[in-house]
C-alpha cells in the first residue's frame, strides 16, 4: 500500500521537478570553460571583452586600456596554482579582479568609505587638515592656537556621536582671548561653520563658509568656498531619499539649491585646478549631475574619469568606478555617446539568452558610426564581435577584423583571442593553434596567458592532439587546463606520464593516479590496474587531494565488506575479475566498492562539446554504472540465483528513496522496479535482502 | 552532479507537499531590502522591512571599513524597520559602532517603528561560539531599546552542537535562517526544516523572492516560530 501512495506522488512530483528544471535551464549558466561566453557569467569573468562578463568587468578593461594604472602585485601569468578549485568557473570572479586592479597609491585611511549619504567621511581627515593650517598660520599667538586645536579635536557633532538630535553647542574656542587676531576668528568662524555642517545645518554653514571666503588665510579662504559647495548639495539632498528603496531614486525638491552647488563647484575648480580638494570637488559634481538626472553631463564626466584612473584629479580606483557607472548610470536607461560606455552596452546588447542568438541588427551598429569616430579600432572591435556573437558567422568575425596589428593591452588581445574564437568556430584548429601559439608572449595582464592556454587546449583538443598539452615542449601551464584535461580526456599513457612527471605537483600525480586506477579498475582494464596498483601513494594522494574533486584517493584502499553482500578488498575484487571478466559476484563486488566509496556519479558532470574537458575521450571503454551490472545480471540466465538475487535487490534500491536511480546507466519505468520487486518477493523470499525491502519506489 | 532540484528536496519526504510554488512577496508581509533592489512604494505596506544600512569588511589592505550601503535617508514611514549591517569581518574598529548607533538614533528620532539593528555575518558552524561572545559584547554596547537580530545559516542547526546556538540566545533577540544559497532554495532543506525544534530562540525563515517554497505544518506548532522574510530581487 505504500508504495503504490509513493507512487502516486512521484507522479505528481515528476511534473513539477520538471517545471523547475524547466526554469533552472532558463538561468544563466555561469564561466563555463570555455572562450565562448555568450551568456551572462554572473560573477565569473574572462580576461578580455566579452558578451558574458559582467559590464563592470569591461568597463575596468575599457579603462586600464585608456590610461594604465599601477597595478599593487604583479600581474599572474596564469590561475591559482592549486586544482583544488577546479570546479571553479572560468577564469576569475570579479573579487578577484578587484584584488588584481588595485591601486598601488594608498588609500585613504579613514575607517568610513564614502557612498549615499555618509557626509562624515571628511570628519576625521578635516581635522588634521585644519591643525596643520594652525600651524601654517604664523600670525597666531600660542594660546589661541592652542584653543583652537583643543575646540576642533573636542568638536562634537550629530553625524559622529550616539545623539541623535543635534551635539551640544561647542564652547566659544577662544574664551578667554582677550583680543583674537583676525586669523583667529576666522578659524573660530570654520569652526563653527563645519559643526553646523557635519550637524546637518546647512544654512548656518553656508553663512560662515561665505564670510570666510575672503579670508585672508589661504587654507580657510580655499576650504570654505569648497565646504560652500559641499553644503549646497549637502542641502539639495534634504528629503531626496525619502523613499524606502534599496536603489536609491533621488527626487530632489531644492533645485536652485543643486544648481547653486554646481555653480560652487566650477567656480571652485577655477580657481584651485590643482586645489587640495579638486579630486573631491570633481567627483561631486557627478553627484550633482545624477541629482538632478543630467545623463549628458554625467556621461560625459564618467568618460573623463575611466580615462584618468590614478590621476591626482580622479577620486576612484577602477573598480568603484566600474561599480558607480553600473549603478547609477548604465543600469538606469543610459543615454551616451561616449565610444567606451557604448562599447559595454553593445557588448551587453550581444549575450545571448541561452536559446537564441542575441538580436543586434548590424543597422543599428552602422547607426553609432559617428559616436565612435576617432576610435576605429574599438568599432571595428565591436563589430566583429557582433558578428560573432549575434550572427555566428566566423567568416564575416575574420574579415571585419582584418590584419592583426598591435593595440592596447585588453582591446588588442580581445581582437586576438576573437581570431582565434573564429577559426575554432570554423573548424580551422591547425590555423588557431599556430593563432594561440603566437598570442602567448603578448598576454601580459592578468589571467589572459590562461585565456590563451584555454584556446590552445581546446583546439588541440578538438583535433586529436590532447597529448601536446602535456609534452614537455609544447606543455600547458595552467594547472587548471592540465587538471581537467587529465580527468576527462586523458588515457592510460597520458595519466602513466603525469604520474613521473617531474614538473607535476603532488594534486596533479594524485588526480593522475585515482583517475587511472578507478578508470582501469572499472573499464576492464584489470590487467593495467595490478600493474599500477600502489597503496603505499594511497595515503599521501588523500592528504593532498581532499579537497580535490573527483578524486577519492582512499576509496583505493576499499577493504571490501561482509554484509550486506560479501567482497573481498578492492584488489582482490580485480584479480577475480582478471580470471574472469564475467564473474557475477567480481562485477557486484565492482558495484559494492563504488556504492560503499560514494563514487557511484564521480564520472557524472562530464563538460559539455564545447567546453574544455568535453573532447572524445582517450581512456578506452564506457563509465561505469553499476545499474547496468544489476540490469545484466537479472536478464542473464546464468546468474547464480544468489547473486540474482542481490542483483534485484540492490536494482530496486537504486530508486530509494525519491524515485530517483542514484545507480546510472538507463533509467527503467516503475513498471519494471515493480516487477523487480515482485520477482524478488516471489523467486527470492527467504533471503535476508528480499525479507529486509519494504517498498520500491 | 547536477541533481534536478526538487527531486534532490524531496528526498525521505513522503507524503510530499508541493513543492512548486516560487515565492511571491504579494504573500508576504516582512522583507530584507539590499542595496541595488527597486522596491516601489508598495513597501510601505510592509509589516517589516529590514533595511540594508552598510557593509562592514576589509579593504584591499585589510583595513575593516564601514561602507554605506542602501538609499533611503531616515525618515517617518509605516513599517517597523530593521537596520541591516552585512559585515565580511567582525574585527571592528570602535567607529564602526559608534556610526551603527548613531545611524540608529538618527532613524528612531525620525521614525517611530525602529527595532534595531541586525547583523548578517556567515558565521561558519565552528564558528559559532566566538560570533556569539562578539554578540554579546555588541550588545552591551548597543542603546537601551535597540534590540539585536541576526541572520543564521541553515546548517547552524545541523551541524552546531546545542550549546553554540543556545549562547546566541542570551545577546540576540531573534534569528533569521536563511533557507536559500543564491537564488535557490538550498537542496537539503528539509533535513534542516526538521531539526529546527532544537532552536530555543525566536526565529523566522529567510525566504528568497522566486525561490521554490512550500510552507511546512511542522513550524506552526513551534512556539519561537515568528514568521518570514523575504529576500526581494528585481
Amino acid at each position: 500500500m505504500r508504495s503504490l501512495l509513493a507512487g502516486v506522488a512521484f507522479v505528481a512530483l515528476l511534473a513539477s521537478a520538471q517545471t523547475a528544471r524547466a526554469c533552472a535551464d532558463g538561468g544563466p549558466e555561469t564561466g563555463r570553460w570555455s572562450l565562448d561566453h555568450g551568456e551572462f557569467s554572473d560573477q565569473v569573468g574572462l580576461p578580455f571583452l566579452s558578451p558574458g562578463n559582467d559590464t563592470r568587468i569591461n568597463l575596468q578593461f575599457l579603462m586600464r586600456d585608456a590610461h594604465p594604472w599601477a597595478v599593487k602585485a604583479p600581474a599572474p601569468g596564469i590561475g591559482p596554482a592549486s586544482i583544488s578549485g577546479l570546479d571553479t568557473p572560468a577564469l576569475f570572479t570579479m573579487s578577484e579582479l578587484a584584488a588584481a586592479f588595485q591601486q598601488a597609491t594608498a588609500d585613504r585611511l579613514t575607517v568610513f568609505s564614502d557612498d549615499e549619504g555618509v557626509r562624515c567621511v571628511s570628519f576625521e581627515g578635516g581635522k588634521q587638515a585644519f591643525l596643520d593650517a594652525l600651524q601654517a598660520e604664523s600670525s597666531l599667538v600660542l594660546t589661541e592656537r592652542t584653543q583652537l586645536a583643543d575646540a576642533r579635536t573636542r568638536l562634537a557633532v550629530a553625524c559622529l556621536t550616539k545623539d541623535a538630535a543635534p551635539a551640544p553647542a561647542a564652547t566659544d574656542p577662544l574664551a578667554g582671548v582677550s583680543q583674537p587676531s583676525p586669523a583667529a576668528k576666522d578659524f573660530a568662524a570654520y569652526l563653527t561653520g563645519a559643526k553646523a555642517f557635519y550637524d546637518g545645518d546647512f544654512d548656518a554653514a553656508l553663512a560662515r563658509f561665505g564670510a570666510l571666503a575672503q579670508s585672508n588665510n589661504p587654507w580657510l579662504k580655499e576650504t570654505a568656498r569648497y565646504m560652500t559647495a559641499r553644503a549646497l548639495l549637502n542641502k539639495a539632498e534634504i528629503g531626496a531619499f525619502a523613499a524606502l528603496d534599496g536603489a536609491p531614486e533621488p527626487k530632489v525638491t531644492d533645485k536652485a539649491a543643486l544648481d547653486a552647488s554646481e555653480a560652487a563647484f566650477k567656480a571652485y575648480l577655477q580657481a584651485y585646478p590643482s586645489g587640495r580638494y579638486a579630486a573631491s570637488a570633481r567627483g561631486l559634481l557627478r553627484r550633482v549631475y545624477w541629482l538632478g538626472g543630467d545623463k549628458a553631463k554625467l556621461s560625459a564626466e564618467y568618460a573623463w574619469q575611466a580615462s584618468h584612473i590614478g590621476e591626482p584629479q580622479a577620486n576612484l580606483g577602477a573598480t568603484d568606478l566600474a561599480q558607480e557607472i553600473d549603478a547609477k548610470f548604465l543600469g538606469v536607461k543610459p543615454e551616451t555617446h561616449d565610444p567606451l560606455q557604448l562599447a559595454v552596452l553593445d557588448l551587453q546588447r550581444l549575450r545571448s539568452n541561452g536559446k537564441t542568438k542575441p538580436k543586434f541588427p548590424a543597422a543599428d551598429l552602422d547607426a553609432q558610426a559617428a559616436d565612435f569616430g576617432g576610435r576605429d579600432a574599438l568599432y571595428g572591435y565591436v563589430k566583429a564581435a557582433r558578428a560573432y556573437y549575434a550572427d555566428g558567422d566566423p567568416e564575416a568575425t575574420l574579415k571585419l577584423l582584418g590584419p592583426p596589428a598591435p593595440g592596447a593591452p585588453y582591446l588588442g588581445f580581445s581582437r586576438e583571442v576573437l581570431r582565434g574564437q573564429a577559426l575554432m568556430a570554423e573548424g580551422r584548429y591547425p590555423d588557431a593553434i599556430d593563432h594561440w601559439r603566437g598570442l602567448l608572449a603578448s598576454a601580459r595582464e592578468p589571467w589572459q596567458h590562461e585565456a590563451v592556454e584555454l584556446g590552445l587546449a581546446m583546439s588541440w583538443e578538438q583535433s586529436g592532439a590532447v597529448n601536446k598539452a602535456f609534452l614537455p615542449e609544447t606543455r600547458i601551464e595552467s594547472p587548471r587546463i592540465r587538471a581537467t584535461l587529465l580527468r576527462w580526456d586523458a588515457g592510460p599513457i597520458l595519466l602513466r606520464m603525469a604520474l613521473v612527471d617531474p614538473q607535476a605537483t603532488g594534486e596533479e600525480k594524485a588526480l593522475a593516479r585515482f583517475t587511472l586506477l578507478y578508470k582501469e579498475a572499472t573499464r576492464g582494464l584489470y590487467s593495467g590496474f595490478q600493474r599500477d596498483y600502489a597503496p603505499s601513494d594511497f595515503e599521501a594522494d588523500g592528504r593532498i587531494a581532499a579537497n580535490l574533486s573527483g578524486v577519492n584517493s582512499a576509496a583505493l584502499l576499499w577493504a571490501g565488506a561482509k554484509e550486506p553482500y560479501a567482497c573481498p578488498e578492492l584488489k582482490a575484487v580485480v584479480t577475480e575479475l582478471a580470471a574472469n571478466p564475467k564473474s557475477s559476484h567480481g562485477l557486484l563486488c565492482l558495484g559494492e566498492f563504488t556504492r560503499a566509496t560514494d563514487l557511484d556519479s564521480v564520472e557524472a558532470g562530464r563538460p559539455s562539446a564545447d567546453e574544455l574537458g568535453g573532447g572524445k575521450p582517450i581512456f578506452p571503454g564506457e563509465v561505469f554504472a553499476r545499474g547496468d551490472v544489476y540490469k545484466k545480471l537479472i536478464a542473464d540466465t546464468a546468474t547464480p540465483d544468489r547473486d540474482r538475487a542481490y542483483a534485484l535487490f540492490r536494482a530496486v534500491n537504486c530508486y530509494r528513496p525519491a524515485g530517483m536511480n542514484t545507480c546510472g546507466g538507463g533509467d527503467v519505468e516503475q513498471s519494471q522496479r515493480k516487477a523487480w520487486y515482485d520477482e524478488l518477493k516471489a523467486k527470492y523470499g527467504s533471503t535476508a535482502w528480499a525479507r529486509s525491502l519494504k517498498y520500491y519506489w | 552532479m547536477r541533481l534536478p532540484l526538487l527531486l534532490a528536496l524531496l528526498a525521505g519526504l513522503f507524503p510530499a507537499p508541493a513543492w512548486t510554488d516560487p515565492v511571491r512577496a504579494a504573500d508576504y508581509d516582512a522583507f530584507w531590502l539590499w542595496a541595488g533592489v527597486r522596491a516601489g512604494p508598495q513597501i510601505e505596506a510592509a509589516k517589516i522591512v529590514y533595511l540594508l544600512q552598510g557593509e562592514i569588511a576589509p579593504d584591499g589592505e585589510g583595513r575593516v571599513r564601514l561602507k554605506a550601503r542602501g538609499a533611503a535617508e531616515p525618515g517617518p514611514h509605516q513599517p517597523t524597520l530593521w537596520l541591516v549591517y552585512r559585515a565580511k569581518s567582525l574585527d571592528w574598529p570602535p567607529e564602526v559602532v559608534a556610526h551603527i548607533t548613531a545611524r540608529f538614533e538618527a532613524w528612531r528620532v525620525a521614525s517611530a517603528q525602529v527595532a534595531g539593528v541586525q547583523i548578517d555575518f556567515d558565521a561558519s558552524t565552528r564558528g559559532l561560539q566566538s560570533y556569539a561572545a562578539f554578540l554579546r559584547a555588541l550588545r552591551r554596547v548597543l542603546p537601551a531599546g535597540c534590540r539585536l537580530s541576526v541572520t543564521g545559516l541553515m546548517d547552524w542547526t545541523s551541524r552546531g552542537a546545542p550549546e553554540d546556538l543556545d549562547a546566541l540566545s542570551g545577546s540576540v533577540d531573534e534569528v533569521i535562517f536563511q533557507t536559500y544559497r543564491g537564488r535557490e532554495t538550498v537542496r537539503d532543506i528539509d533535513a534542516y526544516l526538521a531539526r529546527l525544534g532544537r532552536v530555543t530562540i525566536p526565529f523566522r525563515l529567510g525566504l528568497a523572492e522566486g525561490a521554490l517554497w512550500s510552507p511546512t505544518d511542522s513550524l506552526a506548532h513551534n512556539p519561537h516560530f515568528k514568521g518570514y522574510v523575504v529576500f526581494l530581487r528585481n
